[in-house]
């Protein structure tokens, strides 16, 4: 059967106004996934610069929701619906992006240190460095020193410790001081319940992250991308 | 009437997910960052709600709530109690508890499945599995809740103290146990299949399980605390 393509409708799509990302940036912030959803797939349908609505628009409706958690203005449910709306977004973003030369902002791996079974910290450092535009990679909960030296050895520029418990906290002085004799260059961020700045200077590590947007702050102080 | 110590058998209750999920979940709805989202209504409200939904589908499937009890000999030397023979607890309160006749059962809880299953069930929904952890933690609550009420059954007319074991603490060393003296109690289950063990480090593995001794008090003993 032939198809005469000139019977069937052909909606126009619209280039995003100003209006529209300022709509694209609220929805993010309110947790609006569907119309997070309709508005990027109407840029990608008209071609516009996908890259540059998620460094110019989205990225920073993250961050102003991370802002908002740490001034206590927001709680975690909040980031987490917004974390969602964005993922909406940058599931349709990143198969084209993937296809082009775009960098993200920086690859990052995070994983829970050994002996550490928790992982609701580094799961929301997972969604807001997702949400800043850095790539991450998840290695778990649990995980050796070794497996933190290969995540780096794969380009993974930042290695994210997380430990929650008193017990397991001395085992990030053990990953920092495996890297080093390891030779690894990546620099190291951490954070969890326990930690404090004194103790990120005590064991060496580059920088420390008191909650998950500070985490991100962190990654990018230590990546000399913020003061 | 006390449970019978000469019994040296654990049991084994299981409780179907879905008559601690409702209660569970209404908990978690109640506390100030999840009241707060759910009553202001729209988009976030209704994004929440679908994680919440999720994350109890998640555990309706995954969890295998069970409860274990079983009572243990406690002898005491001098301020500590030698639990089940197995390991040494140094505790004054509990010491004089025991002296003057109180029992002890050693209870277990666990969810029954790990962390990493619910990740995977959730295809690797950070938000969801966030949520998920809530609710479990509230869903684990309720399950020693129903242990306590259990053994409240069990021992009519005592006055039941409970000591959990905290394996790990987040703000302190504070009545931490050891974990090597955490797994020598555990294995006063051996004689069931839970599969619950501690890790080196102190976590409970899966990471929804409590463990714990209650000491049921004949009434006409004095309250103490620990």
């Amino acid at each position: 059967m032939r198809i005469h393509i000139e019977n069937y409708p052909i909606k126009k799509a619209h280039m995003l106004s100003e209006d529209d990302k300022d709509e694209l940036f609220d929805a993010i912030c309110d947790g609006d996934r569907e119309t997070v959803v309709e508005l990027v797939s109407r840029a990608r349908d008209d071609g516009q610069n996908l890259g540059e609505l998620l460094k110019d628009t989205m990225i920073p409706a993250m961050t102003e929701i991370g802002n908002q958690f740490s001034a206590g203005e927001v709680f975690v449910p909040e980031m987490l619906v917004a974390a969602r709306a964005m993922q909406g977004g940058i599931n349709i973003i990143e198969p084209i992006l993937a296809q082009t030369d775009h960098e993200p902002v920086g690859r990052v791996c995070i994983g829970s240190v050994k002996g550490d079974l928790h992982d609701i910290g580094k799961n929301l450092v997972v969604m807001m460095l997702k949400g800043a535009g850095f790539e991450v990679e998840d290695l778990g909960v649990d995980v050796g020193n070794a497996a933190f030296a290969e995540a780096a050895e794969r380009g993974n520029q930042v290695i994210c410790l997380s430990a929650l418990l008193t017990t397991t906290k001395p085992q990030m002085g053990e990953v920092v001081k495996y890297l080093k004799e390891a030779g690894t260059t990546a620099k190291v961020v951490i954070g969890g319940a326990v930690i404090t700045q004194s103790y990120a200077d005590a064991i060496g590590a580059d920088a420390f992250g008191e909650d998950a947007p500070g985490a991100v702050n962190a990654v990018k102080r230590a990546l000399g991308l913020a003061n | 009437m006390g449970l019978d110590q000469s019994n040296t058998a654990s049991t084994l209750i299981n409780i179907p997910p879905a008559e601690l999920l409702s209660k569970a979940r209404a908990r978690l709805q109640r506390q100030k960052q999840y009241a707060r989202v759910l009553e202001r209504g729209g988009n976030r409200a209704s994004g929440l709600q679908s994680l919440l939904s999720q994350a109890s589908d998640c555990i309706a499937t995954l969890a295998q709530p069970c409860i274990a009890l079983r009572p243990v000999q406690a002898s005491v030397h001098h301020s500590s109690v030698q639990i089940a023979g197995l390991t040494q607890v140094e505790n004054q309160m509990l010491a004089k508890d025991v002296a003057s006749g109180g029992t002890v059962t050693a209870y277990l809880v666990t969810l029954g499945f790990s962390q990493n299953s619910a990740f995977q069930w959730l295809n690797g929904d950070y938000g969801a599995h966030h949520v998920q952890s809530d609710l479990s933690n509230e869903v684990l609550f309720k399950l020693g809740r129903i242990a306590h009420r259990k053994q409240f059954e069990q021992n009519v007319g005592a006055r039941l103290k409970r000591i959990s074991v905290q394996v790990n603490d987040v703000c302190g060393q504070g009545k931490v146990w050891d974990p090597k003296k955490v797994q020598s109690l555990l294995s006063v289950f051996d004689d069931i299949s839970l599969d619950v063990s501690v890790t080196n480090s102190g976590c409970f593995q899966p990471l929804n399980s409590l463990l714990g001794l209650t000491i049921a008090l004949p009434p006409h003993v004095g309250l103490s605390s620990f």
